[in-house]
């Protein structure tokens, strides 16, 4: 992983047409702006995480498990 | 039992979350229920989510999705899209959620779809599912 210092104001830019800017550091907070193609994909590592591992989840549901959804009813 | 329709291959632009090297699927009934259905990769049958109408379950489901994200897919309108929302059973068959938070859409006409985030702070990523709910609509023979 690339990893870069930058200082408030500074910023980076990914492929031709992202663009991320340190906007504010408050304690072990910092505001990040992102400027990129409303068609590219912008989400909350945890959030991307979360949904992949639900995903994964649910491919490891059995055709067993769900006959046996509606057995219960 | 495979229905004409399912049989036609869904393309994902992106791809399911987690799931980005297959873009290929179809949809498959599930034997003797017309409320869960499979998405399954093309030539991989092991990948396989299991996915639901929201709408049965949740009848306000209304996901907010960018304009530019559905012309991803070509999609223009309501109408032209398919909404599917995978659903996960935990160990213990009771613990049935189902992911509002990442709707996937498909394009009933091109069969372009992707997995979207709902801009909907109010919608789980598990949300849990009550089965009874489908039942009352006398979508359920069993009930």
């Amino acid at each position: 992983m690339l990893v870069l210092t930058r200082k408030i104001g500074e910023g980076i830019i990914v492929g031709n047409d992202v663009i991320i800017k340190v906007f504010e550091i408050e304690g072990e907070r910092v505001k990040i702006g992102i400027e990129a193609p409303k068609t590219t994909k912008v989400l909350r590592l945890e959030l991307y995480e979360d949904i992949s591992m639900e995903n994964k989840k649910a491919v490891h549901v059995s055709k067993n498990a769900v006959d046996k959804l509606f057995e219960l009813f | 039992m495979v229905t004409t329709e399912s049989k036609k291959i869904i393309t994902f632009v992106n791809g399911i979350l987690g799931l980005e090297q297959y873009k290929s699927y179809v949809l498959l009934d599930h034997p003797g229920t017309d409320i869960v259905k499979w998405l399954e990769a093309v030539d991989q049958p092991e990948i396989a989510l299991p996915v639901v109408n929201p709408f049965l379950f949740f009848p306000d489901y209304a996901p907010k999705i960018s304009r530019e994200n559905l012309l991803q897919i070509n999609i223009k309108s309501p109408e032209e899209a398919i909404v599917l929302c995978v659903l996960t059973i935990g160990a213990n068959t009771k613990d049935i959620t189902v992911n509002l938070k990442a709707p996937i859409i498909v394009n009933s006409d091109s069969r372009l779809a992707d997995q979207f985030i709902a801009d909907n702070p109010e919608y789980n990523v598990r949300e849990p599912l009550k089965l009874k709910k489908a039942c009352s609509d006398g979508r359920c023979e069993s009930c």
